[in-house]
């Protein structure tokens, strides 16, 4: 059971990191630059495995921040359903990097603009569909989606 | 290089008018409803037990309450108890911030979580 003590995210970090993620896929898309695809699809699967990894939040910890020009938006809520959202855009990335590295430019695109409008659907709409989709499991009650919406 | 350059920024353009039409309209559309009228702006909250972003909503609400001196209405509306004023309103998502001024009329809508810098933007932007 959680409570909402010390269970805080800065949505600002959040925001930074879809915003990233949404900049960096839209150049890769521009460029046809698949590795550049596959440096954000690595960036995100690797900051859900070691939070502390997170490169865009890094960035926006140690440069944004104390620069002033983000600033931090601190609320009480799950840490859990976020990371469940970036790792599962980062396994849609991956796919989208296996599909163009065989040869299927339609359908890793295609993946690679799905990322691209979730993330700025919670960026610009604060829909976290990934959120969404870890409450769900966790009111079918399966296991690892433990963590409720603190009330 | 130039066509795929040209390829998103017409999904950007497009995605972009699309969602902005949408409000517009919702606005007009409510804009004919016949609303309580206050003496301060009003902010009507939808939400209800099974949205799992409504209480981060309304921490933010919270805070825009204890930031804004110069009184401020936030009615809160459960969707579950009351379906049909979430009808009458359009709301399709939740949470859902639709921002009332002084005569009653329907200046902006939010959609999904709003942080509580821009409602404050957007409550001084009602005067």
């Amino acid at each position: 059971m959680s409570t909402s003590k010390e269970r805080k995210v800065d949505q600002s970090a959040l925001r930074v990191n879809q915003a990233f993620i949404i900049g960096l896929s839209l150049l890769a898309f521009i460029l046809d630059n698949v590795w550049l695809a596959a440096f954000v699809g690595v960036v995100m699967l690797l900051g859900t495995a070691v939070p502390s990894l997170a490169l865009f939040k890094r960035i926006y910890q140690h440069a944004l921040r104390p620069a002033g020009l983000v600033k931090p938006d601190v609320i009480i809520d799950n840490p859990e359903p976020h990371r469940f959202a970036q790792g599962f855009g980062g396994v849609v990335v991956a796919l989208a990097v296996v599909s163009l590295l065989a040869g299927l430019p339609v359908l890793g695109w295609g993946l690679v603009w799905l990322v691209i409008a979730l993330a700025a659907l919670n960026l610009f709409l604060g829909f976290c569909a990934g959120c969404f989709v870890y409450y769900q499991l966790n009111k079918l009650g399966l296991p690892g989606f433990r963590v409720s919406p603190i009330r | 290089m130039i066509e795929r350059l040209l390829i998103t920024t017409l999904l950007i353009f497009i995605g972009t008018t699309a969602y902005a039409t949408f409000k517009r309209r919702h606005v007009r559309i409510l804009g004919d409803l016949e609303t309580a009228v206050f003496p301060t702006p009003t902010i009507l909250y939808f939400a209800s037990d099974s949205c799992a972003a409504c209480p981060s909503q309304a921490r933010y609400l919270e805070q825009l309450l204890s930031l804004w001196q110069e009184g401020l209405v936030v009615q809160k509306i459960d969707t579950e108890v009351e379906p049909e004023t979430a009808v009458k309103y359009g709301v399709f998502t939740l949470p859902t911030t639709i921002l009332i001024d002084q005569q009653g009329d329907v200046r902006e809508i939010n959609y999904g979580l709003t942080h509580t810098q821009k409602l404050t933007e957007q409550i001084a932007g009602l005067a």
